[in-house]
């Protein structure tokens, strides 16, 4: 299911249990998720789903639920 | 290398910078000119001086979590022109951690808002007179061991800089790095000694916010270790509409010969320059750079000595200078950069000591065919992550004293190897040591079980081949 995958993506890389990433979580909000996560984040993403996210799209995904609303822009059912 | 008339001015950083005419800070929020800052510096330096009436300024040491801000920069230039020495600390180090190495270091002084917050008596003996800075060593672990650095240090290494980069006063830099690590710190302190502006910011390369102020601000140069280069090369900046743009700067680690070349040709086919350079905080901050012309075909060497600076490769064992090409020995250096001395307590900056003459950067080198040096190895025990240094004999220390024991440490840049025994269960605590405390992502370090750790005829634990056992076991 692929809204799973987007929260095992982002608990995989912000090394946090699922229960933890709510659909606000945000960027800087808390430790974990800093420059190198989110970097690990965007590989993951981009594995996962096999899919090359823009430059715009990178530094847009500020939030759980911006990160769903980016993906969808590219076909991805999350 | 000779510097120019125009390099050959001494250059100041410690003294009257209303001499420029433009804007030296700016924030998402305000600017600040030379003029501004220059009073703004004048001001803090008397508030220190009247709050300290009566008090030796050399026998204090006041501990500045150095922020990027203009007030963090306005107490590193009022204090070192006062003559207060300066612990510069990473404001997000762990409170303990921050205390144990203040308190190790005998800082007596902190800010507090504008003021000065005494953490400790003034101490007997007054600090050694060539004393204006101390930074630390290790990124955020906490070790007490700092570098002490003189006006003169840092004066002389911005100096050296100047005459290598292109920096003019109408230059953009940006705060990609923090400003209490040296490659961040000599950012400030060269843009500051040639009038350019600084746009300050914690944001970082990852955010939206970063690239709007570098579009808004016209930017004209980015520094960074190699991760920021895994980064920019994540964020496509060939991609990017940055007309400002015109050169790119790296430091803190060895930067992969295939990142150089992909950089090496982008800068080629957007008209910027790369400039691959090397350097250690013990030295200040710079010690070598590649010019930018010659990178292309030579994308894994460390260049040349800055001006004024010089290298010696040394036999590990007799000490002898290796002049013949490709053989291996420990870089030296000599320069004016060339730090004091190291401080683990406050004995060590009262000390008066003689000054070091030359560095053993601990790094092994060798001369190339042309003349250039390259880095092959390393003999000092300790490795770099995101480019911060980390110790990794006081990282076992740091284990040891969280309970989990015996624990041994080992890896290469950017991939830490915690090594216990398959008995220990400990996980739990050495996850909060790493990542919580030291803030180390877990894509960073592992965590590797070995039954039977290799050990040398002497007893002593045999690193490199530990260093192969969890390299293996990385690969199943």
């Amino acid at each position: 299911m692929a809204t799973d995958q987007v929260t095992a993506a982002f608990a995989k890389s912000l090394g946090l249990p699922e229960s933890d990433i709510t659909e606000h979580l945000a960027y800087g909000s808390i430790k974990e998720w800093d420059s190198t996560a989110h970097m690990v984040l965007i590989a993951e993403l981009e594995d996962v789903f096999d899919v090359m996210l823009d430059t715009d799209d990178i530094i847009d995904m500020s939030s759980v639920a911006k990160a769903r609303e980016i993906l969808r822009k590219y076909d991805i059912k999350c | 290398m000779t510097l120019s008339a125009e390099n050959r001015r001494k250059v100041t950083i410690f003294s009257d910078l209303s001499k420029f005419e433009g804007v030296a800070f700016c924030t998402d929020q305000e600017s600040i000119t030379y003029r501004e800052l220059e009073t703004l510096i004048q001001s803090r330096m008397l508030a220190v001086t009247e709050q300290l009436a009566g008090v030796d300024v050399r026998r204090e040491v006041l501990g500045l979590c150095f922020e990027t801000s203009v007030d963090a920069i306005v107490d590193y230039l009022a204090c070192v022109r006062v003559g207060l020495p300066l612990l510069l600390s990473d404001p997000d180090q762990p409170d303990t951690l921050r205390d144990s190495m203040w308190r190790a270091l005998g800082v007596t002084l902190t800010t507090a808002g504008s003021e000065l917050a005494r953490l400790r008596p003034s101490h007997t003996q007054a600090a050694r007179a060539d004393l204006a800075v101390l930074m630390s060593t290790s990124g955020s672990s906490g070790s007490p061991k700092a570098v002490m650095l003189s006006r003169n240090n840092l004066e002389a290494n911005a100096q050296a800089i100047l005459a290598y980069l292109p920096i003019s006063e109408r230059d953009t830099a940006i705060t990609s790095l923090p400003l209490h690590y040296s490659f961040g710190l000599s950012v400030l302190n060269t843009h500051l000694a040639a009038g350019a502006k600084i746009v300050l910011t914690n944001l970082g390369m990852m955010e939206r916010g970063f690239w709007d102020l570098v579009k808004a601000q016209g930017v004209t140069s980015l520094s960074g270790v190699p991760f920021h280069y895994q980064m920019l090369r994540m964020l496509r900046l060939e991609r990017m509409e940055l007309p400002a743009l015109r050169y790119l700067t790296q430091a803190g680690g060895r930067l992969e010969a295939a990142q150089v070349k992909h950089f090496s040709a982008l800068c080629a086919a957007k008209g910027w320059q790369l400039y691959v350079m090397y350097g250690q905080t013990e030295a200040t901050a710079r010690m070598a750079f590649v010019p930018p012309e010659a990178i292309r075909d030579n994308p894994d060497i460390i260049g040349r000595a800055i001006p004024g600076g010089r290298f010696i490769v040394r036999d590990p064992e007799s000490r002898e200078e290796i002049t013949e090409p490709n053989v291996d020995g420990e870089l030296c250096y000599l320069g004016d950069n060339i730090m004091l001395g190291y401080a683990q307590c406050a004995a060590d900056w009262q000390q008066q000591g003689p000054c070091l003459t030359e560095l053993a950067t601990g790094d092994l080198a060798h001369w190339t065919t042309d003349g250039w040096l390259r880095i092959t190895g390393r003999m000092s025990r300790f490795l770099k992550v995101r480019g911060k240094r980390l110790q990794l004999d006081h990282l076992e220390q740091l284990l040891d004293e969280c309970g989990i024991q015996p624990a041994y440490c080992c890896g290469i840049d950017d991939k830490l190897f915690v090594v216990v025994s398959p008995e220990q269960s400990t996980d739990a605590k050495v996850m909060q040591l790493m990542t919580k405390d030291l803030g180390i992502h877990h894509s960073l370090w592992s965590l590797v079980a070995v039954p039977a750790i290799p050990r040398l005829s002497s007893g002593k634990i045999d690193y490199p081949r530990l260093l192969t056992l969890c390299l293996n076991s990385e690969k199943d």
